[in-house]
């Protein structure tokens, strides 16, 4: 809607107003005394003592525009003082907060002063245009505060701290969420911080990406005629947990280790049950040991039909090396021997005959048909002998659930996708295998002793023996039983996760992921340190390297540790297209009524979105190199950028395109009560994107109430943004620099008075007041997403 | 210039011609006006010193075995054709799933999922090639002294069958075929292979990533390189200095970021690699719409074609062709200062990525300021947009980033080179792009979808690259007239592809391999001939000739019934299919039929590179361009394919 048509609007008809002669004959009966909020100026009489009824009849007649005599008839009052008082207070008066005093705010201030419970004091839906106050709850809360509306504190270094950190460890912060975090136990920030990755640690995991797709799923296939059910699914689960669930350290980590032990939809992942199952196996895990997240990734369906591991025959002379190799190099080890800090060395981490060893150590597995275990006589699968009354077998090697001849629809098949592979006897390979060999170091855990000496070039030398069949002694591969399978795959993952460059790996990894791009190594020496021992004997301990990375000093208070100007210049990072999109959304708790997030389409597109979606890199190599130096000023410092791979000239544009155009749009739910408050003021369902069958109750829409409560004063707008969007980090003449914009008389300048409703001096659009404000908001939202600071998390 | 002069020069161009036809007959007066308002621009031009190499790149692997298939046997003498068709009878009976009987003529019509990966005789009949004889085989000379021209002694081959298009250049004699070509650092056989002999290999063999990184990189040897060929071909000397202020990058990507373009910290700024869209410049929207929230939707420009966000009214809204250079929205100077005024190429001292990501944005306002006004000025029409439209016909999309999209916004760029430079003296000289296409990787049933489909956009996509070339002109030194011949002769493309694949079918596809079939076409190229060393050359041959190695010991070959396989197997002359003994008696292929590369592809791009102005000084060497290239051809890397 145009602004024009909007100053073209009726004035609002009273729906809510009480008839003016029953009120007056309901006062007359009595001459109530003001409710208790006296401070508020509705005594406009001037008398010795407000009268509910002189007073309240004195507003609804003012309101209507009477004036001199009529105003006051009957009344006893003086016109001038009544017009005087009320013209002086009319800020106290916009109960609605629309910013005038008018015939809306009178009729809430009669039902107030005769007493009417507060819930009452607003009609459902009157409560009148332009209402930033539209339901009785805010109104009461601006008569409890006197009639003054309520600014926010200014920003203290703790809440930049708090903010700061909320950034590196969740999907980002908003008001509350920083608040929520400043009522923590500690003395400090630093000590908040570990209360509050306790508390996350404590946090149950409460939805299930799995169970989300099923029941989306029950639910398509209910609906007459039944609907599709489409393969982005699991990036709408993604977006409901990444967006709302409270355990958002998990979340995050969930995300990280995606994009390290990476599967994804673009390549051999393409079942929505599989990537949801496999982000539920990095959820559910995270917390855990890392040796339990790399033994379950292995066996996950969706890595295995990600790096063709699945079927994997062992009878083959050439095994597939697809998972053996990016194991070794991309999920664990790295292509060269690492220093205790994450620097590399020259020497070669495996050869091509390790990467041959492991290719043989993961043959042999396949799908879990799990209703040939338990049976399902619904189904007429009989768990003795797992054939089905269509004579198929239960489970085979060939087994899928995705094409299973009942279809992919044959419900009890789908939990296939959620079970980790099983070994199929007679399909691993019985051969020696050639693991990792690497020499023993100082501090080996009890868990490594025996994977240590495998892997040490004077005992075994890394070589896992060929299988020797019980009772035959030959090593046919025919021999090989489930158990056995089960023995090398152990032993393989043992091999891997003892060794010495694991650490300093996927600690690096996480560093850069979660706090900076260029961690001193120092900073990933300590992290390494605390993942090969958590100072109980425990390699691998997930809680415990998660608060090695976020509570490092050179994470928290980076200038004490990076003592120069050159290095503190390198601390930091470039925030995932992902993460600044998710930030936006959660500052200001964007919502879908229904609970779908369905972000689906196009994030990924060069040219118009945001190139990143989740679940969705390119390839096995995650959507940027961990290690990649952009040229320009981050590979001049020797530093690494790896976010600024994706970050091309095209998509900075169309990056910022797709975050401008989100904050300043509106949405298809258009209304005047979500221009006025805020709430639902952009959201995800732009009416130029809106599919056919879109629900309303899809929409994701967010609450920008506070920063229309706020819009007037522009150093509070950009304190406010500043802190939930940038981490405090914009500098003082930045920031000045933010506020000349928004303020300039060719931008959109604050109108100078409520009264000067409809149209107000200044600005690009002669906007009137209400209008203006929607137009300060979101010209602040689009300054605020267009600073580097906004980009950069440092 | 700013785009409201552009919108000043407009109107005035639109009042001129109003005023000439209303005038009746237009004046010598009322037409000059005209010229002199557009400026030098307005046709359709390269400047006279341009060159560009665009290079393709097929992500995933080229099944190279379809791309190049033995058609028709030869003879030892390459006096009279092979009655028999041996040679391709071997072909079909590798790439099926050996279910089929023994070769005797051509296997039935496999298109489909059943494993057999090989086309029939008479679906490449329109795409074979003709034979290449020898005069005489008793010379001691050799066949193409000086290069590395492949003789094929009286055998045929046959391209993929859908590149008709492609075989019409190779016989217009502007499309070379460089065959059995892939990373190499130090020549390889067989049974060096084997036995784990011979010189360094390049690092992560058969590893996606890593080869792509080989091709690219110029440095196979290294895990992880920084810089990429033409990164370096760009930042030399002799390259930048041509293209001085520019005001775009001497290389453009329209596929993102990759390792071909990455630069080292020290390059000039013209040689950092500058990314475009297929359909957009990435142009900055800024919150200046009419009201700030106002719902834009897709709208229809005045040519048809559908812009999202574009505004029809506005002069921003190219006519002619579906390349969208602008948005229509206007900036609102305010709004845009803290931003604009904060992108700069200084350091702000607070942070590094700060500091990059302003760069980068920096570097993405100003091009696509500079290709809009050149757009603007003259904007792609017909000449550009036109042959990739007939791809549409073919039932091939120029959606998204598909490959005809990619090129066509190549084109366009080139056609634009002669705006871009720093001032209208100088225009840009040399440009590099960098183009792809997806969804090689054919392990699985995919590749009877796959491997039609891709090959055909490859044909088509080029082919209209090429009509385009031709249709821009190419301005003389002295910016009167217009030099003879078009674009196409300024502009060489070659394709990559991280590895070839197995010959054998696994089943369903064909797995990874190492050697490739790869073509260069351009209008300095010596087309209409294949390239590449002797398949079955020695080790000790590759290390003392530079071309096919017709030295006595081949000779003796030749004289014994065999013939020079050109990296091209199979052949009949191959030992039998006997497992175990399969290819055997080749030295560069090995038992699952990967080719081990006889050129490096260091060599395809250094001979494009010395044409490109590189001097023949630097190309080779540690610090050269090309810094493994005289290990892998100690004897010279010119493979003598560019006029």
């Amino acid at each position: 809607m145009s602004f024009t048509r909007l100053s073209h609007l009726p004035r609002p008809s009273l729906p809510a107003l009480p008839p003016l002669a029953r009120s007056i004959a309901v006062a007359a009966l009595a001459a109530l005394p003001l409710a208790a909020q006296a401070i508020c100026p509705f005594n406009v009489a001037g008398g010795v003592a407000p009268d509910a009824l002189r007073d309240g009849v004195l507003l609804v007649r003012y309101a209507q525009g009477l004036r001199g005599a009529t105003l006051v008839a009957g009344t006893g009052a003086t016109a001038a003082t009544v017009e005087a008082t009320i013209a002086a207070n009319t800020a106290q008066l916009d109960m609605n907060g629309n910013g005038q005093f008018d015939i809306d705010d009178a009729a809430i201030i009669a039902r107030n002063v005769f007493k009417f419970p507060s819930p009452q004091w607003v009609v459902p839906g009157a409560a009148g245009a332009y209402a930033t106050r539209p339901h009785s709850e805010p109104v009461k809360a601006f008569v409890d505060a006197n009639c003054v509306a309520t600014t926010l504190p200014g920003t203290t270094t703790d809440q930049t701290q708090a903010a700061r950190f909320l950034i590196q460890s969740t999907f980002g912060p908003s008001r509350a969420d920083i608040a929520s975090f400043m009522t923590l136990a500690g003395a400090n920030h630093k000590a908040r911080a570990g209360n509050w990755i306790n508390a996350q640690f404590a946090m149950p995991r409460t939805d299930k990406h799995f169970q989300y797709l099923l029941d989306r799923k029950a639910e398509y296939d209910a609906r007459i005629p039944p609907e599709n059910f489409y393969s982005e699914m699991t990036r709408e689960a993604f977006w409901k947990q990444a967006l709302k669930s409270q355990d958002q350290l998990r979340q995050r980590l969930a995300f990280a280790l995606s994009e390290v032990l990476v599967v994804s939809s673009s390549g051999g992942s393409d079942n929505p049950f599989e990537l949801a199952g496999y982000l539920d196996l990095l959820a559910d895990n995270g917390y855990g040991n890392f040796r339990d997240v790399l033994y379950k990734m292995s066996l996950s369906p969706a890595m295995g039909r990600y790096l063709s591991h699945l079927r994997n025959d062992g009878s083959s002379a050439t095994p597939n090396e697809n998972f053996a190799r990016e194991l070794l190099q991309l999920f664990a080890v790295g292509l060269v021997m690492l220093n205790p800090d994450g620097t590399p060395t020259t020497t070669p981490s495996y050869t091509e005959d390790t990467v041959k060893g492991f290719a043989k150590a993961f043959t042999g597995f396949s799908y879990d048909d799990p209703y040939c275990k338990v049976g399902d006589p619904s189904y007429a699968i009989t768990p003795s002998t797992c054939i089905d009354v269509y004579g198929g077998t239960h489970p085979s090697w060939n087994w899928e659930p995705g094409a299973d001849y009942l279809g992919p629809n044959f419900p009890p098949v789908l939990a296939g996708w959620n079970r980790s592979m099983i070994p199929f006897p007679g399909r691993h390979s019985a051969l020696s295998k050639q693991l990792l060999t690497y020499p023993s170091y100082a501090g080996v855990v009890s868990a490594c002793t025996s994977a240590v000496s495998l892997a040490s070039a004077g005992v075994n030398g890394g070589l896992l023996p060929a299988i020797d069949t019980t009772g035959s002694g030959v090593t046919t591969r025919t021999k090989v039983n489930a158990t056995q399978a089960y023995a090398t795959v152990n032993a393989a993952i043992d091999n891997v996760f003892c060794h010495p460059n694991v650490g300093p790996f996927i600690g690096k990894h996480l560093i850069k992921f979660f706090v900076t791009s260029t961690p001193s190594p120092a900073y990933v020496g300590r992290v390494a340190a605390v993942f090969n021992n958590n100072g109980s004997g425990v390699r691998g301990d997930m809680q415990a390297v998660l608060r090695a990375v976020l509570l490092d000093d050179e994470a928290v208070t980076p200038a004490t540790v990076l003592t120069t100007a050159p290095e503190l210049m390198k601390f930091g990072k470039l925030r995932e297209p992902i993460l600044r999109l998710s930030s936006i959304f959660r500052a200001f708790n964007a919502t879908a009524t229904s609970g779908r997030y369905q972000l689906h389409y196009g994030l990924e597109d060069v040219e118009y979105g945001i190139s990143q979606a989740p679940l969705q890199s390119p390839t096995v190599f995650n959507y940027f190199n961990p290690d990649f130096s952009p040229p320009g000023p981050v590979a001049q410092s020797n530093a690494l950028g790896p976010e600024f791979q994706i970050t091309t000239t095209t998509a900075i544009a169309s990056t910022q395109n797709y975050f401008g155009g989100l904050v300043t749009r509106g949405n298809q739910y258009d209304n005047l009560a979500i221009r006025q408050t805020g709430i639902g003021d952009f959201g995800n369902c732009d009416i130029s994107t809106v599919a056919a069958n879109y629900k309303p109750a899809d929409c994701v829409i967010s609450d920008l109430s506070d920063l229309y409560a706020i819009q007037a004063d522009s150093n509070a707008l950009f304190d406010y943004l500043n802190l939930v969007l940038l981490g405090g980090q914009l500098s003082p003449t930045n920031k000045t620099l933010l506020i000349a914009a928004l303020d300039h008389v060719n931008a959109y300048p604050p109108c100078a008075t409520p009264a000067s409703l409809p149209a107000c001096t200044g600005g690009v659009n002669n906007a009137n007041w209400q209008n203006r404000k929607r137009e300060r908001v979101k010209g602040a939202l689009w300054l605020a997403v267009h600073t580097p600071e906004f980009q950069i998390q440092r | 210039m700013n785009p409201k002069d552009i919108q000043k020069r407009r109107d005035f161009l639109k009042s001129a011609t109003a005023m000439a036809v209303g005038g009746g007959l237009p004046t010598i007066d009322a037409l000059s006006n005209v010229a002199l308002a557009a400026g030098p621009v307005g046709v359709t031009e390269v400047g006279a010193d341009y060159k560009a190499i665009v290079c393709v790149f097929l992500y995933g692997g080229q099944d190279a075995s379809n791309v190049l298939i033995p058609y028709q046997d030869g003879n030892a003498t390459g006096t009279a054709l092979g009655a028999t068709n041996l040679e391709f009878d071997r072909y079909a009976h590798d790439r099926s799933n050996f279910s089929t009987a023994t070769p005797a003529g051509d296997p039935p019509v496999q298109n489909s999922s059943s494993g057999n990966l090989a086309y029939t005789r008479a679906q490449l009949a329109a795409t074979a090639l003709p034979e290449t004889t020898l005069n005489s085989i008793t010379t001691t000379a050799a066949p193409s002294a000086g290069g590395w021209t492949t003789n094929t002694y009286g055998r045929k081959f046959a391209l993929h069958p859908n590149y008709a298009e492609l075989k019409t250049i190779y016989d217009a004699g502007k499309l070379a075929v460089i065959a059995n070509v892939g990373p190499l650092i130090a020549p390889i056989n067989r049974a060096q292979w084997y036995t784990g002999t011979g010189g360094a290999r390049p690092v992560n063999l058969y590893s996606h990533d890593d080869q792509q990184k080989g091709w690219m990189s110029g440095t196979a040897n290294l895990a992880n390189p920084s810089i990429g060929i033409a990164g370096r071909i760009a930042s030399h000397t002799a390259i930048s200095s041509l293209n001085p202020g520019a005001k775009i990058s001497t290389q453009v990507s329209v596929d993102g970021t990759n390792t071909f373009m990455l630069t080292a910290p020290s390059a000039p700024v013209n040689a950092i690699a500058y990314q475009v869209g297929t359909g957009s410049i990435g142009r900055l929207q800024t919150a200046t719409t009419t009201p700030i929230w106002t719902t834009v939707g897709t709208v229809t420009c005045n040519t048809g074609s559908s812009f999202i966000t574009n505004n029809p009214a506005s002069p921003y809204c190219v006519t002619g062709g579906p390349i969208r250079v602008s948005n229509g929205y206007s900036w609102n100077a305010p709004m845009m200062a803290p931003f604009n005024n904060r992108m700069t190429m200084t350091s702000e001292a607070t942070s590094i990525y700060n500091d990059q990501w302003r760069q980068t944005m920096r570097q993405s306002i100003d091009t696509e300021v500079a290709i809009s006004t050149a757009f603007l000025n003259s904007p792609p029409t017909e000449e550009i947009v036109a042959p990739f439209e007939a791809m549409k016909a073919s039932g091939l999309s120029l959606n998204g980033g598909t490959l005809g999209a990619q090129l066509r916004m190549v084109a366009a760029l080139i056609r634009a080179s002669n705006q871009l430079g720093a001032n209208a003296a100088t225009p840009v000289k040399r440009q590099i792009f960098f183009v792809s296409i997806g969804g090689f990787d054919t392990h699985g049933t995919e590749f009877w979808t796959n491997n039609p489909n891709n090959n055909k956009q490859i044909s088509k996509a080029i082919s209209a690259f090429w009509t385009a070339m031709g249709n821009v002109k190419i301005r003389d030194a002295a910016g009167t007239g217009f030099l003879p011949g078009s674009a196409q002769d300024r502009v060489t493309l070659f394709t990559m592809t991280e590895f070839g694949r197995t010959l054998d079918s696994n089943g369903n596809g064909s797995d990874h391999g190492w050697g490739s079939h790869q073509i260069v076409l351009g209008g300095a190229v010596k087309g209409g001939k294949i390239y590449g060393q002797d398949h079955n050359i020695t080790a000790t041959q590759a290390a003392t000739s530079p071309y096919m190695g017709l030295n006595g010991t081949t000779r003796a070959d030749l004289t014994a019934g065999a013939v020079p396989r050109v990296g091209l197997p199979p052949d009949r002359y191959s030992a039998p299919n006997t497992a175990g003994l399969r290819c055997n008696g080749l030295n560069h292929m090995l038992d699952r039929g990967e080719l081990l590369p006889t050129t490096s592809s260091d060599a395809v791009v250094a001979t494009v590179a010395k044409w490109f102005g590189v001097p023949p000084a630097d190309i080779t060497g540690a610090a050269g361009v090309f810094p493994t290239l005289a290990t892998a051809h100690p004897n010279g890397y010119d493979m003598g394919f560019m006029n």
